[in-house]
């Protein structure tokens, strides 16, 4: 199914029910275009992810590929 | 000599005091005269700590005269970014919300500094929870720039680099989640390092962002840099995502020049909008950097945009977390800024936000396989812009945030999440009369590359030596 965007109302209700935070229809639909924004750089690069990725793996990348200590 | 002693470098400075050529004291005494000097204007101490830190001076002569054992930083002033925690003292963070919090912890980096004899000078002006590059600070004042106080210091790290550059003191502790050490570092003319993720640890530092905070110092040159960072750097049992890796004496071979090192420039994406006097002073540089033996080679790097994408989902999340309780409940003591910058996060799916996590490794191995099978070091303009004015960075709706924000830091934050190191150099000025800088980008645990490549740069140039007039 293809994904809808993301939208003022989503946020608004998030907001509410989810956070106990108020917020403006104005400020739901800002919230909306930045968070599918952000959404979409994940998803445009989901091709990358395996199986097997595990947040960890960071740390022990930045030793493997590191440079020259002098 | 007291006339030029704040003009001194951090190691000119401590081996004035080590061979008793001036004391602790008269170091100190010529800070804090400086500091009443500019501090007016300036706005770059949150905390002035005359009593101890003379205190602390006399203590550190008294052991000189005794012939004990000195550390590298014996005697030697220095000022922090409110926000390394000290047992029983207030850490601010810039926050009104953290006004009168006393922890109870030091910091790991903090206390590495005492124990190699530093001085605690003061603490320094932020952003607001260290969110904001501008440096723009509601709550205890704007903090500005003293090579010109209408415009912005750059942030998080506001009052580490105005002090630095102003000659209050000789070094300071910033922090860099974005871009926190190298905005102010390149906006007030000084040195700064992002180090990489893990090599300094984070215990005992306010939070911005745990998967993206680096702390890293500021400096007047690189060789300075170099001594502050091998002494805070390293493991740390208190911090599970610092570095096992052994720290090297970055010092040691500071000064093998940089022969035959290949310095990449990007073809695209770093300088697209870059303006012209800023262009020149990268030419220049670069110019420099040739002249000392280097080899310059375009190369292809990836487009910022994504990591830039990503890492701010990730900060996002983190910090709605980190500020979760107080956003419910007292979301008034927030400026509109640092509200408007956690809001998101509160939103983005947490599937979204693992799966942003584990592209981190993705990315870096595309990252260096991409540049650094070209390159040694790449080298780009830590912003693309000259240094703007308060007013022009100023948000009037919360709406206007992730513009300036991306404006600002479109060059520094991909390399948060990378992890990489990024070493700021001061590289001239550009026509409005503010400092300009270039970064050095390295592998991840290179800093003594970098430093290396820095510290023969500014071998040949004057612009770290250079001081505002104020």
């Amino acid at each position: 199914m293809k994904r809808k965007a993301v939208t003022g109302d989503l946020i608004l209700a998030q907001a509410r029910q989810l956070h106990g935070m108020p917020l403006s229809m104005k400020r739901a639909n800002e919230l909306a275009s930045e968070v599918q924004k952000l959404n979409d750089a994940v998803k445009n690069a989901e091709h990358l992810l395996d199986f097997n990725d595990d947040p960890a793996r960071f740390a022990a990348t930045l030793v493997r590929l590191k440079g020259k200590t002098r | 000599m007291k006339g030029e002693l704040v003009d001194l470098s951090l190691t000119a400075v401590a081996e004035a005091i080590r061979k008793r050529k001036v004391s602790s004291v008269e170091v100190a005494r010529a800070c804090l005269e400086r500091i009443d000097r500019i501090q007016p204007s300036v706005n770059c101490y949150i905390g002035i700590e005359r009593a101890g830190v003379l205190r602390a001076a006399r203590k550190a002569d008294e052991a000189i005269a005794k012939r004990r054992a000195l550390g590298p930083l014996h005697g030697v002033p220095l000022a922090h970014k409110d926000m390394y925690y000290r047992a029983g003292k207030i850490s601010t963070g810039g926050a009104h919300i953290l006004r009168d919090y006393k922890p109870n912890i030091d910091s790991t980096a903090g206390a590495r500094l005492d124990a190699a004899g530093a001085l605690w000078l003061g603490t320094l002006n932020m952003a607001e929870f260290a969110a904001n590059p501008t440096g723009h600070n509601v709550h205890f004042g704007h903090c500005r720039n003293p090579w010109n106080t209408e415009h912005i210091t750059g942030g998080s790290s506001s009052g580490s680099g105005a002090a630095v550059a102003a000659r209050t003191c000789f070094g300071s502790l910033g922090s860099d989640t974005g871009g926190s050490v190298r905005l102010p570092a390149a906006a007030n003319g000084v040195v700064g390092l992002k180090p990489t993720y893990g090599l300094i640890s984070r215990y005992g530092i306010v939070p911005r962002s745990w998967s993206h905070d680096t702390v890293g110092p500021l400096t007047r040159t690189v060789r300075d840099c170099a001594r502050m960072t091998r002494v805070v750097a390293g493991s740390d049992p208190n911090d599970p995502t610092s570095t096992s890796e052994l720290i090297p004496n970055y010092e040691e071979g500071i000064d093998a020049g940089i022969k035959g090192l290949r310095i990449g420039v990007p073809r695209r994406y770093y300088c697209d909008d870059i303006t012209d006097d800023v262009r020149s002073a990268m030419d220049a540089s670069l110019a420099a950097l040739r002249s000392l033996g280097a080899r310059i080679v375009p190369v292809d790097a990836p487009d910022p945009k994504r990591l830039f994408l990503v890492s701010n989902l990730i900060t996002k999340c983190e910090a709605a977390a980190i500020h979760a309780r107080w956003m419910r409940e007292r979301p008034e003591d927030y400026s509109m800024v640092v509200r408007a910058r956690v809001e998101d996060g509160f939103h983005v799916p947490a599937v979204a936000y693992i799966e942003a996590l584990n592209l981190r490794p993705h990315f870096l191995e595309e990252f260096v396989s991409t540049v650094f099978s070209k390159c040694d070091v790449l080298h780009c303009p830590v912003m693309t812009l000259p240094v703007p004015t308060i007013a022009e960075t100023d948000p009037a709706a919360p709406g206007d945030v992730p513009r300036i924000i991306e404006r600002l830091t479109r060059n520094t934050r991909p390399f948060n999440h990378l992890g990489t190191p990024a070493l700021s150099v001061p590289a001239g000025f550009s026509n409005n009369g503010l400092p300009v800088a270039f970064q050095l980008v390295g592998r991840p645990y290179s800093e003594a590359l970098l430093f290396r490549a820095g510290h023969a740069y500014q071998s040949v140039t004057d612009w770290h030596a250079r001081a505002p007039a104020l």
